[in-house]
């Protein structure tokens, strides 16, 4: 199975308060193939959870799709009503979430909740959804599964508890998950078995996985693609390669070196930092959303957001300095010209 | 680097007394059990661990916002660990606390001005003259990179990483020797955590600050510590040269928690041999007999069911508590 599975286009989400808009999401586009991982980079605010909220249709009251398309499988999400999204998700797209303690309800055991999530979608005696959930238990190795399903969410530790959130999400075998921050919550040791029954999964299913997150750590070990967000738009996307080893944006080149490498001592190396902070999204900046804070900005950069251009093959940026359009490379190419 | 010692730790042990019910007899957490290191002046010492460790209760008790249990605390040669509330005023001048949370630290309801000049008037430094402080607290806000338009405005107005700033300079007023740093960007993003790390950095070069870096971020606990402390459910597992910590992690422990770290580097990601321990760390409330580690150890012998392993020198300057070293 290859091919598109989900293509968003041209997405716009905004968040209405007592402040006014706040424009959370500015016009994304991108697409997961079958079977492949993704991971979405940035740090809090820069549009990458409710992107992906905006995909399973979970958006609270405030929040609103403000235009643009989100196709799964060749249909249109935001066309759908309620009753038929309700049918696609969990079925054949789940999340998973940050927080595993606040995701389970506290007052049902855990197997009651998995049998729940496989009967809601799909026709079964009971008793064959027991043997299921079990058998999703055993496929996150939870240790004596048959016991773990009459316990509460309690009575478990948070990296048992985000293993019972993947089992769920995977009950009935999703074309596309989203991990939201899956580890963020959990200790190092815990995250490094969480990360590793994911990409044994990987393995093993044909799931899409989209994973979001703000360490890029989290996302060099097994994502196909990458892409970086910042100020609710698309900055930077490229090859797992591609983006680490040569990184485009001044941003992602500033998000890589401000975590200390493995052999980085104080005394010799000063870590890259970007000053300032985040742009606020209720008035975004007509320029490039990074400009402030930017130490290659150009004057154009201020007045224009730049278009999100193909840099070199399979990696596409959002910035001038890259762009065709970049004032600066026109007069020099032109000066060329005319020297020639 | 290495000056005076000024700070020493001595079998500290910080206990909770813990009660399921009313009816039942109180259990015993023991947070802080049996710990033990010195700090030099000028020096960073970061201390390491998963959530439950002890890590922020022994910076807690060291800088006496909890009463410990037993052991010995000696800053500057006075031992701190028993005065009362009096004494340690003073104390309290030289020693520092930066908290993990720069949203919950500071007071609403006061303006920056007012955060920062409360040490002084609480020392009653500059005799209440308002110029005088007011002029230290530009200074200050300058040091730690905020504006002098900082002053009047209030907390909700800044940013995570601008208020940790304001924590740092109210922190730095009094000229401390030591400051306690607990998880001082673990609430901040990444690229935050980075200018936060260098500020402490310039700060303790500038001031001759002495640290004690409490994170669970050990690439950054390694970066700006000269020594590390790995501690396991109360205790230190191993103590080492942060470099030496890194190079040569002796302790089980140490290694897994160093090869859990995820890298930036996809190559090296994937080349690299995980150690996955299983589990997770056990309650600290009674804790059985033996090894800390033994229930998640790799490399678990017969000995360490029934034997609780000291803390010993086995290199220069590295010390590891591991049955496999003795």
């Amino acid at each position: 199975m290859t091919g598109e599975l989900l293509h968003v286009n041209n997405l716009r989400v905004s968040f209405f308060s007592y402040l006014g808009e706040t424009k959370a999401v500015r016009d994304v586009s991108f697409h997961v193939n079958r079977g492949e991982v993704l991971g979405i980079v940035g740090e809090s605010g820069c549009g990458k959870t409710v992107t992906m909220l905006s995909v399973m249709q979970l958006l609270d009251d405030a929040g609103k799709i403000m235009g643009g398309s989100i196709r799964f499988d060749n249909e249109e999400l935001t066309a759908k009503s309620a009753e038929e999204i309700r049918k696609l998700r969990g079925n054949r797209m789940s999340m998973i979430f940050q927080d595993p303690f606040t995701s389970l309800n506290p007052v049902f055991t855990v197997g009651n909740q998995l049998i729940e999530a496989i009967l809601s979608h799909r026709k079964m005696p009971r008793s064959e959804a027991w043997k299921r959930a079990v058998q999703l238990l055993k496929l996150v190795e939870i240790p004596s599964p048959e016991e773990r399903m009459r316990r509460y969410p309690h009575e478990m530790s948070g990296g048992m508890l985000q293993r019972i959130m993947i089992a769920m999400a995977l009950s009935c075998d999703p074309e596309l998950l989203i991990a939201d921050e899956p580890t963020t919550a959990l200790d190092v040791t815990i995250q490094a078995q969480i990360l590793e029954l994911m990409k044994d999964l990987k393995k093993r299913l044909e799931t899409a996985i989209v994973i979001i997150t703000h360490d890029l750590g989290v996302v060099a070990d097994f994502c196909d693609r990458i892409i970086v967000m910042y100020g609710g738009q698309i900055v930077e996307e490229g090859t797992k390669r591609g983006i680490f080893y040569h990184p485009l944006h001044p941003y992602t080149k500033g998000l890589l070196g401000a975590v200390p490498g493995p052999d980085v001592k104080k005394d010799e190396i000063r870590l890259v930092t970007i000053p300032g902070a985040p742009p606020d999204l209720r008035n975004p900046p007509a320029g490039c959303a990074f400009y402030p804070r930017c130490r290659q900005a150009m004057r154009i950069c201020a007045r224009m957001n730049p278009n999100f251009v193909e840099a070199e093959n399979q990696h596409k940026v959002r910035c001038w300095l890259y762009s065709p359009m970049n004032p600066k490379r026109i007069v020099e190419q032109s000066l060329a010209g005319e020297i020639r | 680097m290495n000056g005076a010692q000024l700070l020493q730790v001595k079998n500290l042990k910080k206990y909770f007394e813990y009660k399921s019910s009313t009816l039942t007899k109180p259990k015993t957490l023991k947070a802080v059990d049996d710990v033990s290191f010195s700090l030099g002046s000028g020096e960073t010492l970061g201390i390491v661990g998963e959530s439950g460790c002890g890590k922020t209760t022994t910076g807690y008790t060291i800088a006496r916002l909890y009463q410990p249990t037993s052991g010995e605390i000696l800053f500057k040669g006075q031992d701190i660990a028993l005065l009362d509330e009096s004494s340690l005023f003073h104390v309290r001048r030289k020693l520092q606390i930066i908290f993990q949370d720069p949203f919950a630290s500071l007071n609403p309801r006061m303006t920056v001005a007012e955060i920062i000049a409360e040490p002084f008037e609480i020392f009653n430094i500059y005799s209440g003259s308002r110029n005088k402080t007011y002029q230290e607290v530009l200074r200050l806000l300058e040091l730690v990179g905020l504006k002098k338009e900082h002053a009047g405005r209030y907390p909700h107005e800044f940013s995570g990483g601008q208020r940790q700033r304001i924590g740092i300079a109210r922190a730095i007023a009094l000229n401390p020797e030591l400051i306690v740093c607990d998880e001082p960007i673990s609430a901040l993003d990444v690229s935050i955590q980075a200018q936060i790390v260098n500020l402490l950095q310039d700060l303790q070069e500038k001031l001759g600050l002495s640290y004690i870096f409490i994170s669970h971020n050990i690439s950054m606990v390694k970066y700006i510590s000269d020594r590390i402390c790995v501690m396991y459910l109360g205790r230190i597992a191993e103590l080492s040269d942060s470099f030496e910590l890194y190079r040569n992690p002796l302790h089980p422990y140490t290694s897994a928690l160093l090869s859990a770290i995820p890298v930036a580097d996809p190559d090296l990601a994937e080349k690299r041999k995980r150690i996955i321990i299983e589990g997770s760390v056990p309650s600290p409330i009674d804790p059985p007999p033996g090894c800390r580690f033994k229930q998640r150890c790799p490399r678990k012998m017969a000995v360490c069911e029934k034997e609780d392993p000291p803390l010993r020198e086995v290199a220069p300057r590295h010390h590891v508590a591991c049955h496999l070293y003795s």
